[in-house]
């Protein structure tokens, strides 16, 4: 998994490829780091193969923290994790795009 | 019972990918259908075991299968801990346990924490009940008339009757509200009332304009299979009872159309009240929230219903049969034939056009909307469809969600070219039998009639019944036919509207095209 970010001012674009999975989640943390300032988050999955319950925790903890201080989106999910996110009722909580 | 695995490890990051990789080999293998939700579950428990513990753990995970049943488990030596429970449970664990439906168990003996989760089994696709539940009412009709008479009487009228009236009670008490929401939402989706209008116009003109031709060109075409007296039409002047019931589209109060079920009615004022709340915009910002989220808990509220979809096709058909017996297609063979004929060529035409359109193989095109089709085709109910046909259209086919919420609710009520069709081959049949003496113009009446009073036909089963009775009465034909008319219409309004389901779903992808409105990508998947 290889994520990388892209800051513009308070918009913070996290691009992730890969699997994200227990292993890999840590890595996707330290690389969305503090996000104290950013007003709008947005992960685009346009090369996310898979996403597990690790890498959904971390999205969680990252929607959290963006619900008090701004916005997060996720798009670009391809149908295998959009499928995941509805039946893990995440799709409920997630803007999607 | 037999142990399926038994891994152990040392709890890490490395292990819980090793574990969790195994295990959705082994569902895949299996073909569990709730590997999905059996895997994050596990996963999730682990990470939430493995951040509780500061010091490594070791962990067992293990299933057995008992009487066909796969039990997991997962044991963990150590302190109490319950990762389960709303204090102790990470926050995915939490939502997770709130919509997957899985219910893991906890328990601590000895200072070994066990959980264990029982895989649900797999079950039936919600078509195959339907089937199932079609399949039971012909074995049941055949059966039937070899019962004693004093059983299938009280059974029909104490059981099946009971059972029928439940599920189309709670179909009607829903249905005026879903059509109301679905089409105010999908209007409220539309960015203005030029948009409304530009899409209004297009969908209504492109339906009415395929129903009236289909009643011209279908009407012409099956007049050779029928042998017709020619003399003074015995036309009933009862075209007043038909216009009234056409032009009391306007309502006398905002409340008698969801009592009665009026759905043209119901649709009328979603329409002007759609209207009028995009004029509106921004003022009426939370109610069109209101509108969108109540959408939804009507679509979800149908839904639930029609889960006893297989008890009462089930009931309804063995009713039927019971009731009228299968001898009455020996002696209506000819316009069954004809009626199945041509849904089932039109239908296909239909696929095949789309098909040929959008480079989409047709066996895959008409394997989308199947799961529609068979609701539409063993409960003759474009209603009790509405929730799938909708996910459908959107997961499936790439309709646009406003267009589909808009443009399914109002076409289920006015696309009638099937429907049309059928009701001009009971009537020639009819007329035929009846030795009713007709006149060429009479032919030009049945065709406008049935296009006109189509779209008055309520989208549930039965629907059809409300209009036979006036129409049998203006065209002449004796009271005497009436029973059998109406369960000829009955058993057409079944493959009819299984056709209708299908040919609402291909217009609304050349629509929704024409419109800017359709995601090909999802089609072509």
């Amino acid at each position: 998994m290889t994520a990388t970010k892209q800051q513009d001012g308070n918009k913070l674009t996290i691009y992730i490829e890969g699997k994200l999975n227990a292993v890999t989640s840590p890595e996707l943390e330290s690389v969305i780091g503090d996000l104290a300032g950013t007003e709008e988050l947005i992960f685009d999955l346009k090369d996310l193969i898979y996403i597990s319950s690790a890498g959904l925790r971390v999205l969680l903890t990252a929607q959290k923290i963006m619900d008090d201080q701004g916005r997060m989106v996720v798009r670009n999910a391809n149908k295998d994790v959009m499928d995941i996110f509805k039946e893990t009722g995440f799709l409920k909580i997630f803007e999607i795009e | 019972m037999a142990e399926v695995f038994n891994l152990k490890y040392q709890l890490n990051e490395e292990a819980i990918v090793e574990i969790t990789e195994y295990l959705d080999d082994l569902l895949k293998k299996y073909k569990i259908q709730s590997k999905n939700k059996t895997v994050f579950m596990l996963e999730s428990m682990l990470l939430d075991i493995r951040a509780h513990y500061i010091d490594t753990i070791d962990v067992s995970v293990s299933m057995r299968k008992r009487l066909g049943r796969n039990t997991l488990r997962v044991t963990y030596a150590g302190e109490e801990f319950n990762p389960i429970t709303t204090d102790e449970a990470g926050p995915q664990t939490q939502i997770l346990l709130a919509n997957m439906g899985l219910v893991p168990s906890w328990s601590y003996k000895e200072h070994i924490n066990e959980i264990t989760l029982a895989i649900p089994r797999n079950h039936l696709r919600d078509d195959s009940y339907l089937l199932i539940a079609l399949i039971s009412s012909v074995i049941a009709g055949l059966i039937g008339p070899h019962l004693p008479q004093a059983f299938t009487s009280f059974v029909s009228e104490y059981i099946l009757c009971k059972l029928s009236d439940i599920f189309l009670s709670f179909l009607s008490v829903f249905a005026g509200i879903l059509i109301f929401f679905s089409i105010l939402s999908g209007i409220c989706g539309m960015e203005s009332t030029s948009d409304l209008s530009k899409k209004g116009r297009y969908m209504l003109s492109r339906t009415l304009f395929s129903g009236l031709l289909g009643a011209v060109i279908g009407g012409t075409l099956f007049i050779p299979f029928f042998r017709f007296t020619y003399g003074a039409a015995d036309v009933n002047n009862g075209m007043e009872d038909i216009y009234r019931m056409i032009l009391d589209i306007i309502p006398s109060d905002p409340v008698t159309p969801f009592m009665e079920g009026n759905m043209l009615q119901i649709s009328l004022i979603a329409v002007i009240l759609g209207g009028i709340m995009i004029l509106l915009d921004n003022r009426v910002s939370q109610v069109r929230e209101l509108v969108l989220q109540s959408n939804t808990i009507m679509i979800s509220t149908v839904e639930f219903i029609c889960r006893l979809l297989p008890i009462y096709i089930f009931a309804d058909l063995t009713k039927l049969f019971w009731d009228n017996g299968l001898d009455i297609i020996l002696i209506t063979w000819k316009p069954l034939t004809m009626c199945i004929a041509i849904n089932l060529l039109y239908t296909l035409y239909k696929l095949a056009r789309v098909s040929l359109k959008y480079k989409i193989d047709i066996g895959a095109l008409f394997k989308k909307v199947f799961p529609s089709f068979i609701i539409g085709l063993t409960t003759a109910s474009s209603m009790a469809a509405y929730g799938t046909s909708l996910d459908i259209n959107e997961s499936k086919l790439g309709i646009d969600h406003g267009y589909s919420a808009f443009a399914t609710a109002l076409k289920n009520q006015l696309h009638s070219t099937n429907g049309i069709l059928s009701f001009i081959i009971v009537i020639y049949f009819f007329t035929q039998y009846s030795g009713t003496t007709i006149n060429p113009a009479w032919f030009v009446s049945v065709w406008i009639v049935v296009f006109l009073i189509n779209p008055a036909i309520p989208p549930v089963s039965g629907g059809v019944l409300v209009c036979m009775g006036i129409i049998m009465d203006q065209f002449g034909i004796p009271a005497s036919c009436l029973g059998m008319a109406a369960t000829l219409i009955m058993i057409f309004d079944f493959i009819s509207t299984g056709s209708k389901v299908v040919l609402v779903h291909m217009d609304e992808i050349e629509e929704a095209d024409h419109l800017g409105l359709l995601n090909k990508k999802i089609l072509s998947e």
